[in-house]
């Protein structure tokens, strides 16, 4: 499924007809920026994760000053050669279960605190920076992906406010991603019935009583303390933008693809659950890029629309078990006959003997994949008319540098553009830089006045990424 | 077996009657606050159940701390269970955010933390909630003798809905919420069980419903806490879930306090409180992570988790012994799962290299099983855990990328090398020696004699705590050093009482009652722990200033 290709546009409501007629005499939505009207590019900031780690075997590490070729396990690549750069780093790490300890280690990085993350991803310490109120769009944050649930939480989840708590927990189903981000978001229309309109005007009413009680403990009359006012004050803030995200219109002139109808997800949860006796998942090819295509298009036409500027996107989790049946193709083209035999994580612990060729089919597999989303991003275009897969800061990366033995040295991570900010094209040799330097290196770019690592961490910034 | 709905629908109609006749609820609210004495009839200096008494005087303060404190998954869950017979597992557990652990407990204040997906839960659970109960026919019968939209009528039905759900008096505020709420409904053509579903499903996001608010409710300066606020610290603290109408009547009439002993024993022969001593050991002992770490292996990781839950329910409540024995008794008879697991017979005497909580798998997978064992983290799970020390993290920015272990270099080599290294023995010397003994197991917690890259491992060794030697030759010994040390006895009053409170046990003044409770019970059984807090001074006060360490 292909929405820019299918021009599945959201029809014009009259609200916004309206809107456009009279110009600046009816309101806008409070939290809604109005893309028609804007000049400005914001700033987003898009992290991707795939699991089971890249040996530095697998991909060029010199260019030379040249764009560096891609080709065999890697060669989805060659199509954004120019669009990123490489910056091998090490992962901060930290002693605990390797399939736990890289992927929080990615876009954080710090080691385990505990059984959870040690400090917050870079996507939430650009959006709390700058948006210190709540960013102005309907979703804070929005994480989508697919996964197979080898581990807990912390395997999966990439996006760490500075409480630590998850900022997003990344949507699996493509009809429920669809419904998070559009099903409610354009009521009341003028096509709404009336039994419609009548849920959401008691729906609205509920959600004002529930305002008003915590108005009431929050406010001056309140018999609670500053502390716990404070408290509340919070969650009311977050009550506010729940009611804007489900009440307000959205009245974006943007692409609203079709609710995905089946695309296989049911059946990867359903062989999730069945997963088992030797462990892991069976998964049918074809089911899994369908899932995975449709949760992209929806995702990026949100994007586009300007739902959400801070996220995440996963493609599989840290340690995750799978066995792939069925062809794989892209554009037609036959890339893979799958049959295997042992799960993914097997294969992967022998990626240097027997297990090479199959461990190899699955890192093409999920860079075949990767590339969808990344061509995704550049037909999107940001309020500029430029693609958003340039505009939008992403970094990519994964778990490990060595599979088998769990080595968190010289993890690949790959920069894009990030709107003019990062040097692309190039494969950047940092020696012995953490992935915590690399990420001080984009926020310095950025010029997001902030740093990760705490109030003691010197960053060794990798200057000569920067433009 | 829980409550069931139809007796809480029967409580909770005498609850209001009795409540209705004071007249003006404020009065009896006075009355109960003003009534409440210091803690009378609890005593936490003089004997116990188990016959000890404590030698230590602490502070007489509240260990509650001044943040608020809002409700978990399974207090959630419980609570819709308990008091409505709502069973909406499926929709939680799907939308509820997995609780962050602080200090080893998920119900630490400042794990629970209320960011927009939290938010989105309560809304969406509100409204699942709502249908459940609305399937329910005629519920709000329980609530309303009437079912008209007039004033009499809808007041009567939201301060008895109220009193039951936020446990605690309706106030101006909400009541006039609520009645815009109806007039809306009413507006819309709804009928009056329609409307009283709306109702019901804003005060599942109230405040007072979602969050443990206390506070006095006709401005008294007394130390104590309300009895409805009592009623719900009872409630929290044993079943895990909200106050059930018999402890609101109490509340109601001002004689929770005046009997509170009864109010203990009833609490504790009911099932609820099996189930909170599962959360506490559940969270004690970070069960839940167990499932995690076995994601592919749901039926294993679940009967392991059966296992301990097993274990110390039958030591707390079916054949009630000394918490020392949680290190020196034998799990048995075993489930033929685990039984095959492990290698033996479902009827062996003995479970040979077994001893308690640390022979247990669950223990041996949750502590930093897995793949690959981590001794660090197993070293550090009995640290934390059965001896309350911590050691602070590596400070930040370290070079922390470790040689990772494999052939030729085993957990214990490798950690050899860090107490070789002054810069990490200075911390992992402290703890890494208790990780050795654990080493016995592999990390689904089979009795091993190699590891996965067949070095050899080895369950002796030798660690210094508070100046005293312990030298251990296996598990076994190490689990016997563990129940006799008192370390162990004050490390589990202050787990209790950090569950109770929510959050970590560290000041002085935490210490100090940790130790009285410690010294009071003398090694006795899990439930003379839970007499012994409820009947602390402390239980019953106000939160005091911010606590700081």
């Amino acid at each position: 499924m292909n929405i820019a290709n299918k021009g599945s546009i959201a029809p014009i409501t009259r609200r916004l007809l309206l809107r456009r007629a009279s110009g600046a005499a009816l309101a806008t939505p409070l939290l809604l920026p109005n893309k028609s009207f804007a000049a400005e590019v914001p700033r987003r900031v898009i992290t991707v994760f795939f699991g089971q780690g890249l040996p530095e075997e697998w991909y060029p590490t010199q260019s030379g000053g040249n764009v560096p070729a891609y080709s065999g396990t890697m060669a989805p690549w060659n199509r954004f050669a120019d669009r990123f750069s490489v910056v091998p780093v090490d992962h901060v790490s930290s002693s605990g279960d390797p399939h736990d300890v890289g992927p929080q280690s990615a876009f954080t990085g710090y080691g385990l605190r505990g059984a959870g993350p040690g400090g917050p991803t870079l996507d939430q310490v650009v959006r709390e920076t700058l948006h210190p109120g709540g960013a102005p769009t309907p979703f804070q944050t929005m994480s989508m992906g697919t996964f197979h649930r080898e581990g807990g939480f912390i395997r999966h989840v990439h996006s760490w406010g500075s409480d630590l708590s998850p900022a997003a927990i990344p949507i699996e189903d493509p009809a429920t991603l669809f419904d998070r981000l559009f099903a409610n978001t354009d009521l009341p229309s003028n096509t709404a019935d009336e039994a419609t309109l009548r849920a959401e005007r008691l729906k609205r009413s509920v959600l004002d009583s529930v305002l008003d009680s915590y108005r009431h403990y929050q406010g001056e009359r309140s018999p609670l303390g500053m502390e716990q006012r404070t408290q509340l004050g919070n969650h009311l803030d977050r009550l506010r933008q729940l009611e804007q995200r489900v009440f307000k219109a959205v009245e974006q002139n943007c692409a609203k693809p079709d609710k995905p109808g089946a695309t296989g997800a049911d059946s990867l949860r359903k062989n999730q659950r069945q997963g088992g006796g030797g462990g892991g998942t069976d998964v049918v090819a074809s089911e899994w890029v369908a899932t995975w295509q449709a949760l992209v298009d929806i995702y990026v036409a949100a994007l586009e629309c300007d739902l959400f500027r801070f996220g995440n996107v996963i493609f599989q989790s840290g340690g995750d078990r799978v066995r792939i049946s069925g062809d794989y193709r892209e554009n037609n083209q036959l890339i893979e006959r799958f049959d295997d035999q042992e799960t993914s994580h097997e294969y992967y612990h022998r990626w240097r003997g027997s297990g090479a060729a199959k461990a190899r089919s699955h890192t093409r597999f999920i860079m075949g994949n990767l590339a969808y989303f990344f061509e995704a991003m550049n037909r999107a275009r940001d309020e500029s008319g430029n693609s958003m897969l340039d505009s939008t800061s992403m970094i990519v990366t994964t778990e490990l540098s060595d599979p088998d033995a769990h080595s968190y040295r010289r993890v690949f991570h790959a920069i894009n553009s990030s709107g003019g900010e990062i040097k692309t094209g190039q494969i950047f040799n940092a020696g012995r830089a953490k992935n915590l330097d690399l990420y001080n290196t984009y926020l310095k770019a950025m010029q997001v006045n902030k740093r990760m690592g705490g109030n003691n961490y010197q960053p060794d910034y990798i200057d000569s990424v920067i433009n | 077996m829980y409550k069931t709905f139809l007796s809480t629908v029967l409580t909770i109609a005498a609850l209001f009657l009795l409540f209705s006749c004071s007249g003006d609820p404020e009065s009896t609210k006075s009355e109960s606050s003003s009534s409440s004495t210091s803690s009378s009839s609890s005593s936490s200096t003089s004997s116990t159940s188990s016959g000890g008494v404590a030698a230590t005087q602490c502070e007489q303060n509240s260990l509650y701390g001044t943040k608020l404190r809002r409700m978990t998954r399974d207090e959630y869950r419980w609570t819709l269970n308990d008091l409505f017979n709502i069973e909406i597992d499926e929709e939680i557990d799907a939308l509820w955010p997995e609780e962050a652990k602080v200090h080893g407990f998920r119900n630490s204040v400042d794990g629970l933390v209320v960011g927009d997906e939290q938010i989105r839960a309560f809304y969406e659970l509100a409204e699942s909630a709502s249908a459940a109960l609305a399937s329910q026919e005629n519920w709000f019968e329980a609530f309303a003798s009437c079912n008209d939209f007039s004033e009499n009528c809808s007041n009567t039905f939201f301060e008895r809905l109220s009193l039951i759900t936020l446990r605690r008096p309706l106030d101006d505020t909400t009541r006039a919420s609520l009645a815009n709420l109806f007039q809306t409904a009413e507006n819309e053509g709804l009928p009056f069980s329609k409307a009283a579903e709306l109702v019901f499903q804003s005060l599942l996001q109230h405040p007072s419903f979602l969050y443990r608010l206390e506070f006095p409710l006709d401005g008294s300066t007394s130390d104590n806490i309300t009895e409805f606020d009592l009623a719900a610290r009872l409630a929290f603290f044993l079943w895990s879930a909200a106050p059930d109408p018999a402890l609101l009547d109490l509340a109601a009439q001002g004689k929770l306090r005046q009997n509170l002993d009864a109010e203990i024993e009833r609490m504790l022969d009911d099932s609820r409180a099996l189930r909170g001593s599962q959360d506490f050991y559940a969270q004690w002992l970070q069960l839940s992570e167990v499932t995690g770490q076995l994601a592919t292996k749901r039926v294993l990781a679940n009967a392991m988790v059966d296992e301990a839950l097993k274990f110390v329910a039958t030591l707390s409540w079916d054949e009630p012994q000394a918490i020392s024995n949680l290190f020196s008794k034998v799990n048995k008879p075993l489930s033929p799962q685990m039984a095959e697991h492990y290698g033996v017979t479902t009827n062996a005497s003995e479970v040979p290299g077994r001893p308690g909580l640390l022979g247990l798998a669950a223990v041996a997978v949750t502590s930093g099983g897995g793949e690959e064992p981590s001794l660090v983290q197993r070293a550090l799970y009995i640290y934390r855990n059965f001896l309350c020390r911590d050691v602070p993290d590596p400070p930040e920015g370290v070079e922390s990328v470790l040689d990772p272990v494999g052939p030729g270099l085993s957990e214990r080599q490798s950690s050899q090398q860090r107490l070789d290294a002054s810069a990490c023995a200075q911390c992992h010397a402290a703890f890494d020696p208790l990780g050795y003994a654990l080493d016995a197991l592999d990390g689904e917690g089979r009795i091993r004699n190699t590891d996965r890259f067949d070095n050899p491992v080895f369950d002796h060794g030798e660690i210094t705590i508070d100046g005293e030697v312990w030298s251990f030759n296996s598990l076994s010994d190490l689990a016997k050093t563990l129940s006799e040390s008192e370390q162990f006895k004050q490390c589990f009053a202050e787990k209790i009482i950090q569950h109770t409170i929510s959050r970590h046990v560290e000041s002085e003044q935490d210490l100090c009652h940790a130790k009285q409770i410690a010294e009071q019970v003398e090694d006795g059984h899990y439930t003379d722990y839970l007499r012994a807090v409820m009947k602390s001074d402390w239980f019953g006060l106000k939160q005091g200033a911010e606590v700081t360490p």
